[in-house]
């Protein structure tokens, strides 16, 4: 197995899937539905290879490919992964089917494109998750940007290409920034040692170590990389990641890009787009600029808090379900950077739990709203009523999904959003331990949005149930609906309630019809439930968001040494002594 | 080893599994079925781990596994370990005996619901959540639990989600419990940072280590952690949860909302006795809120019509007993009480839920009158709940009330005691003006569609079985007063013994001594049972008085207090209160962030930068004359410029 390159056939291998579908051209739509999904199937299965062949215990990259790519400047081809690294491109393997999966009816036209996106994105997320080089990890990192902006930009809904194009010359913006610290490190790099290098390992003077160097006079990473410098390019980094996170205020085209872009965009991009930035910050920003994480973490860390708070407030008053999906992840990935700059192992174990859990939640959201688009063709959350009685098994998964979005113990959500929390309120600095606490308000804040959502959309009387003969609603059954409905209200003046109807008017059914045109009335009730390809796509995120709340462990034993070596520049050595034990 | 303790809450956990995923098509109408058998199960599991416990009088324990691996996370270990003693004892046979009977009545009950199945499977899973809030040695596994059973309310609450009233219901009690939370959480990070484990035994635990800790620290923790009490047990600011919580389904109501979640607040302070005892000023806080709820709700109690609201401001206001006997450092009598009350306000909703049940589902008392011709049962049984609330002497609740009192009395607050006095002739008073309305006089409803009847067996047999401990329970365990078995039974608990942590023994021991030495005096045990008979009695009478002759005008009275009415009539407007100081801004604030600063401020420069940027390129474009010297000139020059720049800033900058 040593010799086998298997990062690189997990990156290419989606690639070879575009290869398929542009060699066949006449290939049928359901032929290159059923080749983009075996292929991201192969992929995912190939990909739990790394979970079975790797060394726990180690904070050594494993599995290898390291040779020269470009002489002249030194670039390398180097790919590496660690247990944080596997954890990602294992998530990304999950999702790729998934998107796929649940693409089948609701793309259809330009069908063999979009495939060809979906596998596009795919390696282009894989290469970014085990690259060890920086240009390398650049180029995939914009490669994963392109088709991205075109699953928006091509697939979305109405307002797609203001959306895709926010979304690219944002993300754009940021990764700008980057190339120019790229380039500044190097060349700070070459000064000091003379060596052409873009290797991560060795800019990070992980390989070979400070020490091992033996420069006259530089002794520590501060004098090696002067503090000026570190402000500069790790501002530049950190933007770069900031934007991909999102980070308030860089967060305003998250809200469009989620809106617009079709369900696989959405859950790509939720799943796992953002946690390339978080990913970043992690590999890059960390060991290279150690001196400067520091010097902007207060900064940071109240960032942190106000995106958790603002994000969840946002998020309140949407009236587009999916927008109140894309501002809650706002407040969820708030945790990530809360959990990242807090640098003890605890808070920096709860950071990358959130970020897995949002991808398994956040995506599981994103598919619940793209089943629904499908059928109703719209997202305005007034249009909808009693989802539990007229689709019953999507309604129970989706109120699964509110729950571990809410941060329910037991499911990943609350395991990383705690540990977040908690290693944050453990910091030895008083502003963490504010922006702790500040940010554990929003365990009110979720529970607001999500519920007030679900009542919304999934309680309350579907209309023409009763009409409906063959209706199992509750209304014709239940006897405690024949109450008159004035007396069950009188004493119950309904606080916490904000969809009072519009005044004239009791229905807001009656409001919808006007937008909406008369054509999907006779929908309404007669949306099917969801059908076994979808279930197919929910129920598996629904086990592992479940097993992994009640038994987080084996992630973080995957996670352990990478982050201790992540964490070396913070704590003296400390977790990774701890390891050694 | 104890190494099946585990079966306790798996048992219900399975039910609930087994109904949700096949009680729609396979057991039908006997999705009860697995849920009786794991409740009898989980019953029975817990006696023999009870009866282990009686023997040895050590506690039990079992570690399951590492829910949070230590040495991943810097050292912050969350076994998931099941522990119980003697309070745990208790709770356990609460939660699985009372639930078996309430799922035996909730098969009637709810027997034509189409949602019979998912009815069944909810109320498992709130068993299994319960058990494990009592069973966790940690406080995050008690957290676990704590959620567990918020999540389950919010389920049976909305359970008719058709219904608006039940939406908004369970969707206010889950976020104002989250409220309470906050504080738990806060209380948690403040608890490891304090002490390094979240662990309440052994060596390393909290309750062995809490000498030499800061009192402002221990005070900080007891009032975070009280704030999550006060959200599980509806008390002082976050009371407003629990009447509307009636909502749900009338077994709901019974089990969660009166015998066993909402006790969970008083059951966690407790457990924490040893942390709480080294904060007086938390324990100061905990009992002056106690006793304002407990009077505030019974005021509330005085004037409402809906019977199942009658109860659940009265569960407010006898939660509130429980919680200022603890902030008065009289933790068995809290329990004692929590226990007694578990009996009879189950029975009561039980009962009210069969005359719900016979009324065709009619709540409101001004509907019903001289029901006890056409339910018998549910009369007699109901009438021995109302007098162990009303506190009618020999009954259960006179009993643990009046050893709440009289404890209170004892250590230090006979102001206290004196408020607790009056709230049990108002408890008196509204228990039976309830009694008349509904069961005496002449009927209030229309005999041609309405007709009452008895509830089948399978209710009225749960209703019997309560009745009885509700009657004599307090006799069994309650005497001599003060000393009676529960004392002897829970005494382990707070004397330090039972295998609980070595170090907090010698610190109880001598708390425990300091007691044993000024027992209550007698004429204070006696002058307690003659104030609780009296004032038992005259509440009785009144109400009497009132709603069973008429004699004294019920409406007169209304008139005359017409201010005070009001207050009570709309819950001393602390809904409104909220609504107008924390929903109606945040909701305000959240639109204009979404609107001003979001979509304004933030994008508004972002698509500013974008139109510049145009706008710009517009005008650059006419640069591009296409004249070969105006190129010319324009490179020579930026030649210049760069050159410049680079002499001037450029060496110092790459040097530096």
């Amino acid at each position: 197995m040593e010799n086998i390159p298997i990062l690189s056939i997990i990156t290419y291998l989606p690639l070879l899937g575009v290869l398929l579908i542009f060699a066949l051209p006449r290939m049928g739509a359901d032929a290159t539905r059923w080749t983009a999904l075996g292929v991201s199937l192969v992929t995912f299965l190939v990909s739990l290879l790394l979970l079975g062949g790797n060394a726990f215990g180690t904070a050594a990259m494993q599995f290898e490919e390291n040779f020269l790519w470009l002489p002249g400047v030194g670039v390398r081809y180097h790919l590496g992964v660690d247990g944080l690294s596997i954890l990602l491109v294992v998530l990304t393997t999950l999702l790729t089917p998934l998107s796929i999966a649940a693409s089948w009816t609701s793309i259809d036209r330009r069908v063999r494109e979009f495939h060809i996106a979906m596998l596009l994105l795919e390696t282009g997320v894989i290469g970014a998750f085990v690259s060890l080089d920086l240009v390398l990890f650049y180029v995939f990192f914009e490669l994963s940007l392109i088709p991205m902006a075109l699953i928006i930009g091509v697939w979305g809904s109405s307002n797609r290409v203001y959306a895709a194009i926010k979304f690219f010359l944002y993300t754009l913006a940021g990764s700008l920034l980057m190339l120019v610290a790229i380039v500044a490190t190097y060349q700070r790099y070459f000064t000091l040692t003379g060596r052409r290098t873009l290797d991560l390992m060795e800019l990070s003077l992980r390989s070979p170590t400070l020490q091992e160097l033996n420069l006259p006079g530089i002794t520590t990473t501060a004098q090696f990389y002067p503090l000026q410098f570190q402000y500069l390019v790790f501002a530049a980094f950190f933007i770069a990641f900031a934007i991909k996170v999102p980070m308030f205020p860089v967060h305003t085209w998250l809200p469009d890009a989620h809106t617009e872009a079709p369900t696989a965009g959405s859950v790509m991009l939720a799943g796992v787009m953002l946690k390339l930035g978080g990913y970043g910050m992690l590999r890059f920003c960390l060991p290279l600029y150690p001196d400067a994480a520091r010097f902007f973490a207060p900064a940071i860390m109240v960032l942190s808090t106000i995106a958790i708070i603002y994000g969840a407030l946002v998020a309140l008053p949407q009236p587009d379900w999916k927008r109140l999906v894309a501002y809650s992840s706002v407040s969820h990935m708030g945790f990530v950077t809360l959990g990242i700059f807090a640098f003890n192992q605890q808070a920096l174990q709860g950071a990358v739990m959130v970020m897995f859990a949002h991808g398994l939640n956040t995506a599981a959201l994103f598919l619940l709203v793209g089943f629904i688009y499908e059928r109703a063709h719209t997202r305005q959350i007034g249009a909808f009523k009693g989802l539990s009685t007229t689709m019953p098994v999507y309604a129970s998964i989706f109120l699964a999904f509110t729950f571990a979005s809410i941060g329910l113990p037991g499911m990943t959500g609350f395991v990383g959003e705690f540990n977040a929390l908690m290693g944050a309120f453990r910091s030895p600095s008083q502003l963490d331990k504010g922006a702790a606490i500040v940010s554990t308000l929003v365990v009110i804040l979720s529970a607001w949005y999500m519920l007030w959502l679900f009542q919304r959309v999934a309680q309350g009387r579907a209309e023409g149930v009763i009409a409906d003969a063959h209706g199992h609603g509750v209304n014709g059954h239940d006897p405690h609906a024949s109450a008159d409905p004035a007396t069950q209200r009188a004493g119950l003046d309904p606080h916490f309630t904000h969809e009072e109807p519009p005044a004239g008017g009791d229905d807001p059914r009656a409001a919808r019809r006007d937008t909406h045109g008369a054509h999907d009335e006779p929908h309404a009730t007669r949306w099917a439930d969801v059908n076994r390809r979808e279930l197919a796509t929910l129920v598996p995120l629904l086990a592992l968001t479940i097993v992994f709340g009640f038994y987080p462990a084996p992630i973080f034993r995957l996670l352990t040494p990478a982050l201790a070596a992540l964490l070396a520049p913070f704590d003296g050595g400390a977790a990774a002594a701890a390891l050694g034990r | 080893m104890e190494n099946w303790l585990f079966l306790i809450p798996l048992m219900p956990l399975l039910a609930f599994a087994f109904d949700l995923l096949l009680g729609r098509r396979f057991p039908g109408k006997w999705a009860h079925a697995p849920a009786w058998i794991a409740m009898a199960v989980a019953f029975v599991v817990s006696l023999l781990a009870v009866l282990r416990v009686a023997r040895t009088g050590e506690p039990v324990s079992q570690t399951l596994w590492r829910w949070m691996p230590g040495a991943d996370l810097g050292g912050f270990d969350i076994p998931f370990t099941i522990f119980i003693d003697q309070l745990t004892s208790v709770m356990i046979l609460i939660i699985t005996g009372i639930g078996f009977l309430i799922h035996i009545y909730s098969a009637g009950y709810m027997g034509h619901d189409p949602g019979y199945y998912r009815f069944f499977a909810y109320l498992s899973l709130f068993v299994f959540a319960m058990l494990v809030l009592v069973l966790g040695d940690n406080f995050l596994v008690m957290f676990f639990g704590w959620e567990g059973v918020g999540l389950c309310s919010y389920l049976l609450i909305g359970y008719w989600f058709d219904r608006r009233s039940a939406g908004d219901a369970a969707k206010k009690a889950f976020i104002v419990n989250r409220v309470g939370d906050f504080g738990f959480l806060i209380g948690m990070f403040l608890l490891f940072t304090t002490f390094g484990t979240l662990s309440f035994f052994g060596p390393e635990g909290i309750f062995a280590n809490l000498a030499g800790k800061g009192e402002g620290v221990l005070t900080a923790i007891g009032l975070l952690l009280f704030v999550g009490a006060m959200g599980k047990s509806a008390q002082g600011p976050l009371t407003v949860w629990l009447p509307d919580a009636m909502e749900g389904p009338t077994p709901v109501s019974a089990l969660i909302h009166a015998a066993t979640m909402v006790t969970a607040g008083v059951y966690m302070m407790v457990r924490a006795h040893a942390l709480y005892e080294a904060a007086p000023v938390a324990l100061l806080v905990v009992l002056i809120v106690g006793l304002a709820t407990c009077f505030i709700a019974a005021t509330i109690g005085l004037v409402q019509n809906d019977i199942k609201r009658v109860m659940a401001y009265s569960t407010v206001s006898q939660l509130g007993y429980m919680v200022f006997a603890v902030g008065a450092g009289a933790f068995i009598p809290a329990i004692f009480h929590l226990m007694t009350h578990a009996f009879f306000k189950a029975l009561l909703f039980l009962g009210a839920g069969s005359v719900i049940h016979g009324m065709h589902e009619e709540q409101d008392m001004r509907k019903m009158g001289g029901l006890r011709r056409s339910m018998p049962i549910t009369y007699a049984t109901l009438v021995a709940g109302s007098l162990a609330l009303a506190g009618f002497p020999l009954t259960a609740g006179f009993f643990s009330k009046d050893e709440i009192l009289v404890g209170t009395w004892f250590e230090g607050y006979p102001l206290a005691a004196i408020v607790g006095w009056i709230v049990a002739f108002m408890t008196a008073f509204y228990t039976f003006r309830m009694i008349f309305l509904t069961f005496h006089g002449q009927p209030r409803f229309d005999p041609e569609h309405v007709h009452p009847h008895e509830s089948p067996p399978v209710m009225t047999l749960p209703l019997i079985a309560l009745a009885i401990p509700s009657l004599l329970l307090g006799i069994i365990v309650g005497l001599p007063a003060e000393a009676g078995p529960i004392h002897q039974w829970l005494g382990p608990v707070f004397e330090g013994g039972g295998g609980h942590a070595d170090a907090a023994r010698t610190m109880a021991v001598a708390v425990a001594a300091a007691e044993e030495a000024h027992h209550p005096p007698a004429w204070l045990t006696v002058g307690g049972f003659a104030a609780s008979t009296l004032l038992s009695l005259a509440g009785i009478a009144l109400a009497w008085l009132m709603y069973g002759t008429g004699r004294i005008s019920a409406q007169a009275m209304g008139r005359r207090f017409a201010g005070l009415y009001a207050l009570f009539y709309n819950k001393w407007y602390l809904d409104d209160i909220y609504q107008a100081l924390i929903v109606a801004p945040l909701d305000v604030l959240a639109r204009i962030l979404w609107k001003w600063v979001d979509a304004g401020f933030i994008d508004g420069i972002v698509n500013g930068v974008a139109h510049l940027t145009g706008g710009v390129s517009q005008q650059l474009r006419k640069v591009q004359t296409g004249v070969v010297s105006n190129y010319a000139l324009a490179i020579a020059l930026g030649t210049v410029i760069i050159v410049g720049v680079y002499l001037l800033l450029g060496p110092q900058f790459l040097a530096r």
